[in-house]
Order: structure tokens, then C-alpha cells, then sequence
């Protein structure tokens, strides 16, 4: 049975094709929102949120395209929206972190310059705007027309984003290796000036 | 690209076994919570149908069929004919006519001399102009 079949399926309300495309998807699902977030927790929460959706909103499927950038569309907007979130939570924990500092009660870990770390490090640098896209094609794998139709916005568009984001990648990671000031660049990337 | 190649070296994760039952445990949760809401909203959208359709016919009976100065109150009020032929052409011309009796008036003023009675030509046939 494909996932169309399963999907329509779904519309009808049939639990067990559902749990079959939960099961379909749930890893790759999961490892696109970690990508996204950087914590492991958090993209399982996001997930499951995600199934959630695919299955109430089950009825706004149209299969004009494939599947899977459905699912893909649902849990990259719930990703952005929960960054968004996490931005603005960020300023009240740096204060938090500025206060621990002045008590003295803050130590800051050992810089991991393992290579993973540092990518983990850039990624979550990144803006979102450039962070999906260069996620959607560098580590899942698609084309930019299907990243088009994921993040609804032009061929052209993505194109620009995903070459932008591997540049500032490239730029976080030189700078990392030389030595430079990490978290100054992080806010240059942030405010996407980089 | 080389950071094509680079994005590859994430670590890959997978979700926790139990998360299949975990979502559809949710599922059943949110199923149970979101029927008695639906039921709910149904119930809302009927009575606020109901109450709009209320207001409407409300509305229409105040400002539309109820209107002052309608035809149809015009010939109801002037105890016109309103049979179907000739009923609008009648209702156009509303004749008021309301007798006076001068006779109390005219005794009253019979002491004073210099009183100059004017005596008006009234009808109930016709209209007529007065001339003096």
C-alpha cells in the first residue's frame, strides 16, 4: 500500500494506516526537527506534534504532490514557529546567564572543537531562514523545486538561500578552525549580515 | 560542495521506541477532548445561525414591510377601495374632509355690529376655488 492509499485512508479516519505512516516517517521526521532545533527533546515533541496534524488535518491533503513534502511543510512550520518561540525566551536567559555571571556562579565549558560540534555550532548560528533550506537539501536530501513547494516560496528564492547559508556555514566553520570570536560571528549570522 | 559533504557528518538520531505509542496515545487523548469541543462548536454555529436569522427577520419586518408612508398604509389609513384594479391609482389622492359647523361661531359674534360675516362655498362634491 502506498502512502497516497494510506493517506486516503487516514481521511476516513482508519487509525492503523496511520500508525503505519507514523512509522514510515517517525525517524526521518524526527532527525529533520533535530537538524532544525539542536535538541534531541524538543524535535521528539515537535514530531509527535506533527503527526498530530498530519492526522487532524488529514482532510487538507490534496495528493497533487508528493507525500512526504506535506509532512516535511507541517513539521518545518512547527519548527520555525517553536524557534521563533525560543528567540524571544533566549533574551530573558541571558539575562539569567548575566546575573549567574555576576554572582559567579556560572562556568562555561570547554570549547569542543570536534568537528561535529562545530557544525552543530554553525547550524544553530544560522539563521532559520537559511538553516531549513540548507537542512532540506544537505542533509535530507532534496531538490530545490520539492524545497520550493516545503517552504512555498520560489525556485529562485531557495536557490539564493541555500548558496547564502553555505556561505555563512563555510565563514562560521573558518573562523571556528582559525580561532576567531565564535558567538560575535553567531550574531553577525543571526542578523543574517554575514 | 565540501559543506555538502561536511552536513553529512551530523549525527543522525532516531525516535525513542516507544514514540509510535506514544503518539498514539495522543491521539486517543486529544480524540476524547476534541469530540465534546466539535459537539460544542456545532451547538455555537446553530444558535448563532438561529439568532441571526431572528435579527433578520427582525430587521426586515421594522424597516422594510413596517415602513411609514407606504402605499399600502396610505390606502389602509384613508379607508380607500384597495381592490386590485384601481387601488393604486386611488391611493395617490388622499381627500380629507372634515365637516365644521359655524353655527355656534356665527350666534356668538350675533351682538357685536361691526361684525362682517364672509360666507364660503362649501362642497362635498367638488373642489372648488374660493372667490372673493
Amino acid at each position: 500500500m502506498d502512502e497516497q492509499e494510506l493517506m486516503s485512508r487516514v481521511q476516513e479516519g482508519d487509525e492503523a494506516a496511520f500508525a503505519r505512516i507514523v512509522s514510515l516517517y517517525k525517524d526521518r521526521i524526527v532527525n529533520f526537527l533535530y537538524q532544525l532545533t539542536g535538541e534531541y527533546e524538543r524535535a521528539v515533541d515537535l514530531s509527535q506534534e506533527t503527526f498530530m496534524r498530519v492526522y487532524f488535518k488529514a482532510d487538507k491533503y490534496k495528493p497533487v504532490g508528493a507525500f512526504s513534502s506535506w509532512v516535511y511543510t507541517i513539521a518545518a512550520n512547527l519548527a520555525k514557529t517553536d524557534l521563533k518561540k525560543r528567540r524571544r525566551s533566549i533574551v530573558v536567559s541571558l539575562e539569567d546567564i548575566q546575573n549567574d555571571l555576576q554572582a559567579g556562579s556560572f562556568s562555561e565549558d570547554a570549547p569542543d572543537t570536534g568537528l561535529a560540534r562545530n557544525l552543530r555550532q554553525a547550524l544553530d548560528s544560522l539563521s532559520p531562514l537559511y538553516r531549513l533550506p540548507v537542512i532540506l537539501k544537505d542533509v535530507e536530501g532534496y531538490s530545490q523545486e520539492e524545497i520550493a513547494l516545503i517552504i512555498k516560496r520560489p525556485v529562485g528564492t531557495v536557490k539564493a538561500r541555500i548558496s547564502r547559508g553555505r556561505h555563512m556555514l563555510k565563514r562560521y566553520l573558518e573562523k571556528a578552525v582559525s580561532g576567531s570570536d565564535g558567538p560575535a560571528l553567531a550574531k553577525e549570522f543571526e542578523n543574517g549580515r554575514a | 560542495m565540501e559543506e555538502l559533504n561536511l552536513l553529512e557528518k551530523l549525527g543522525k538520531v532516531k525516535a525513542p521506541p516507544d514514540f509510535e505509542r506514544r503518539v498514539m496515545d495522543r491521539l486517543a487523548q486529544l480524540k476524547s477532548t476534541k469530540a465534546p469541543a466539535a459537539l460544542f462548536g456545532l451547538r455555537l454555529s446553530l444558535a448563532g445561525a438561529l439568532t441571526a436569522l431572528v435579527i433578520g427577520f427582525l430587521l426586515v419586518n421594522i424597516f422594510v414591510l413596517q415602513k411609514p408612508g407606504t402605499l399600502a398604509d396610505q390606502s389602509r389609513e384613508s379607508g380607500l377601495d384597495r381592490s386590485a384594479g384601481n387601488s393604486r391609482l386611488k391611493a395617490e389622492v388622499i381627500r380629507v374632509m372634515e365637516p365644521l359647523n359655524y353655527s355656534q361661531e356665527v350666534r356668538g359674534l350675533a351682538s357685536d355690529r361691526g361684525a362682517i360675516y364672509i360666507l364660503e362655498n362649501v362642497s362635498d362634491k367638488t373642489y372648488q376655488e374660493i372667490r372673493y
